[in-house]
């Protein structure tokens, strides 16, 4: 391996983590517009599955990711001003709630070639809203499995497939997960526009891709973790629930 | 930091390399983390120990496990638990188990979640050891004799590294667990213990092996225990700074600079993270900030409730006051405890603070004078009084950092924390108000122990859930062009009110 290989791996790796925490960043702050803008792919080959929902192309990951959380971020703003009429003419994106996946145990491999890097982390993450249509505090828990895919495009490394998969949530701090009924996971969100009529989230397929924590659940040896790769080319992509082997 | 580093000037190929090692350990740490969810204890065994080194040891709370046999026992004695979990899981939920084998329901009812934070690590000069500590930011949730349970596990861990056939393996590893507690209680206030119930109860059989060499090797949290500095966090092995050599290509050298630049400023803010856990601030204050006249006078520690401007002021809140306040602590402990020495290692006796780092976001100026930096830090703080009172909180907070390079090293020069959820252990975010006054950490009023501000006003706020600063860091030129961590960059600083 040449010298500009290593030299080039290496800055692709610590790129690729702070691509994914871009993420997590604009997540929370409901940027998802500007995320997809900024660090995806424009290819149309990309990918976003979830423990219940998989979208398999940027086109139907864009109308799920964006135009569906526009869709309820602008639902929780006329809630919002109804309960709070001083945020009035905010941002919304901010306000619908401080989504925070924290990225942890990065497990980060390089393509030989450089043009790729595969990553897995897990995610102890915290939904947090204090402004709410309820009127109360809410906060959240919810630990989760990633594993992602980026490509280098035009110089620059951005996503092509992330998976985000759900073990656990449960209210701070009187969630008991081991209660399958307070163990609720991740959900398709129930949205309405502004005519009350439902809103429904384009998703290429929905199911139960992957189970969240009970006490009969067996170890699911997902995601798949990368090892040494010459080329994505050559090897799996995360476009799907991929298990250990 | 004494004594102990060398000045060396690594090639390009050598700084390749020594990065490769740093995130093969990383990786192997986290596949170790994996392995503990994938509930594969002796494949963690089989893959990630050294087999050739002598002397691999395995430590947690109340020993060492010494030598590759207790070692390799302890992993033989998860995988049969394992195993009697798995045929408990199936005899309980035979609705759910019954029609399929033991060997695809394996791990029935195990989800051990010991997530990795906050790393330290360093590389041998001659790339055959290294060394490193994580936090651990955990959640046990398993089958115990009393059903189904879910318990907080906060850590850390702290690791020799050794190269085996040019691969690294774990040599010694030692388990400091802080807490230990069911979810929805709190360490401060224990639940109860459950009766056992069956089938669970056959749970109650097991026995892992004792360690062979068992000693009080780490005290869980009690309301009497002086703060902990273990494991120990690894010292730097060579002194910052590095040049571009006679005959080497520029460009990949500014490249792989950019890249040790950034894994610089992690383990800076790792020993940050530590000296803070371990009591340690004076040293923090000395060794990690900025030490140059211009940009002490500049340097800055802002939390919700104000900023701190100036190193002086800085220093004197973060050591000398908390010396006092630590110290007078102490005095009070000890006329209810005489038994307790007067010493300092005493000194935040009853104390658990842990800030974890995760999902670092770091941007190098294009200058190389500069960095930005954004952490999220699910972090918990632990203080108690001389009658035994003890509160815990979950604290949930935002790092927006500024770092500067003083003759080649990387130093903290603006450190925001924007508190998002702060809440004892055990409560419901629901009963908390919506609109909070931030916290103030200490009394009001002038006792030469609490926190003395520079500008007192609401710093940062998430009653708009999101908020926009402190700023995620964007790749930039020179400092002039981005937003600030000084409170001069802070939005909600009224600069002509301070006129």
């Amino acid at each position: 391996m040449s010298v500009k290989n290593k030299v080039e791996r290496a800055a692709a790796a610590v790129e690729a983590e702070n691509v994914m925490a871009r993420h997590s960043y604009y997540h929370a702050a409901g940027k998802h517009r500007e995320e997809v803008e900024s660090i995806w792919t424009k290819q149309p080959a990309a990918s976003w599955t979830l423990a219940m929902a998989k979208m398999w192309t940027l086109d139907s990951f864009v109308k799920s990711y964006v135009d569906g959380n526009d869709a309820m971020v602008n639902a929780n703003m006329r809630a919002l001003c109804r309960k709070y009429p001083e945020v009035e003419g905010m941002d919304p994106h901010p306000l619908m709630e401080e989504s925070v996946h924290m990225l942890t145990s990065p497990l980060i491999e390089v393509a030989g070639d450089a043009q790729s890097v595969k990553g897995v982390w897990y995610t102890p993450g915290l939904i947090l809203s204090t402004l709410n249509p309820s009127g109360e505090k809410e906060a959240r828990w919810t630990w989760e499995r990633y594993a992602a895919d980026f490509i280098m495009e035009d110089g620059k490394l951005v996503y092509k497939n992330l998976v985000a998969l759900c073990d656990f949530a449960g209210d701070v701090d009187d969630g008991d997960w081991t209660v399958i009924e307070d163990n609720a996971g991740m959900a398709l969100p129930e949205v309405t526009d502004e005519n009350g009529e439902a809103v429904v989230p384009v998703m290429d397929a929905v199911g139960e891709f992957y189970h969240n924590y009970a006490p009969w659940q067996p170890a699911q040896l997902i995601p798949r973790l990368p090892t040494a790769y010459e080329s994505l080319k050559d090897t799996f992509e995360y476009n799907d629930v991929v298990e250990e082997i | 930091m004494e004594g102990s580093i060398t000045k060396v000037s690594f090639t390009t190929e050598e700084l390749a390399d020594r990065w490769e090692d740093r995130r093969a350990i990383e990786n192997l740490m986290a596949r170790r983390c994996y392995y503990q969810i994938f509930r594969q204890s002796m494949r963690e065994y089989n893959e990630l120990w050294c087999k050739k080194t002598p002397d691999p040891a395995l430590g947690v709370n109340e020993g060492w496990y010494k030598g590759r046999d207790a070692v390799e026992g302890y992993y033989s004695a998860l995988e049969r638990l394992t195993e009697l979990k798995t045929s408990v899981a199936m005899e309980a939920y035979p609705d759910k188990l019954g029609n399929i084998t033991s060997e695809k329901a394996r791990g029935a009812g195990s989800l051990p979640v010991y997530a990795l934070t906050t790393p330290v690590i360093e590389i041998a000069l001659d790339r055959n050891t290294a060394k490193g500590i994580w936090m651990v930011d955990g959640a046990d949730t398993d089958l115990s004799p009393s059903g189904p349970k879910n318990e907080w596990v906060k850590g850390r861990v702290g690791v020799d590294f050794v190269r085996e056939d040019g691969e690294w393996k774990i040599w010694r590893l030692a388990y400091a667990e802080e807490v230990r507690t069911e979810v929805g209680s709190s360490w401060a206030s224990p639940a109860p213990e459950r009766e056992p119930v069956k089938p669970f109860d056959r749970l109650a059989s097991f026995e892992m092996p004792k360690p062979n060499v068992p000693e009080k090797l780490f005290e869980r949290y009690h309301f009497l225990r002086p703060m902990p500095r273990f494991p120990e966090v690894p010292e730097p092995v060579a002194e910052g700074g590095r040049e571009l050599l006679p005959g080497e290509d520029p460009e990949l050298f500014r490249k792989i600079d950019r890249v040790w630049d950034v894994q610089d400023i992690k383990n800076l803010m790792g020993r940050h993270a530590y000296c803070f856990s371990y009591g340690m601030q004076e040293r923090e204050m000395e060794e990690l900030w900025v030490q140059k006249p211009e940009n002490r006078k500049t340097a800055s520690f802002a939390q919700s409730c104000g900023y701190q401007c100036g190193y002086d002021v800085v220093y004197e809140n973060m050591v000398t006051r908390r010396y006092r306040r630590v110290k007078a602590a102490l005095a009070a402990f000890r006329e209810v405890h005489p038994e307790i020495e007067d010493k300092p290692e005493n000194y935040g006796i009853g104390e658990m603070v842990m800030h974890q780092l995760t999902t670092p976001v770091i941007e190098i100026a294009e200058d190389g004078l500069t960095a930005q930096g954004a952490w999220y830090t699910p972090g918990n703080a632990t203080f108690s009084e001389p009658d035994g009172h003890v509160e815990a909180y979950w604290m949930y907070e935002r790092y927006g950092m500024d770092f500067i390079k003083e003759d080649g090293v990387w130093k903290i020069w603006h450190l925001f924390v924007g508190t998002d959820l702060e809440i004892p252990v055990g409560t419901s975010a629901k009963e908390l108000p919506v609109d909070e006054e931030p916290t103030t950490y200490w009394d009001e009023g002038d006792d030469g122990m609490n926190l003395r501000l520079t500008h007192t006003f609401q710093a940062y706020s998430s009653r708009y859930n999101w908020s926009e600063y402190p700023p995620i860091p964007k790749p930039y030129r020179t400092f002039s062009e981005v937003t600030s961590n000084y409170i001069d960059g802070n939005p909600l600083f009224d600069k002509e009110a301070e006129k």
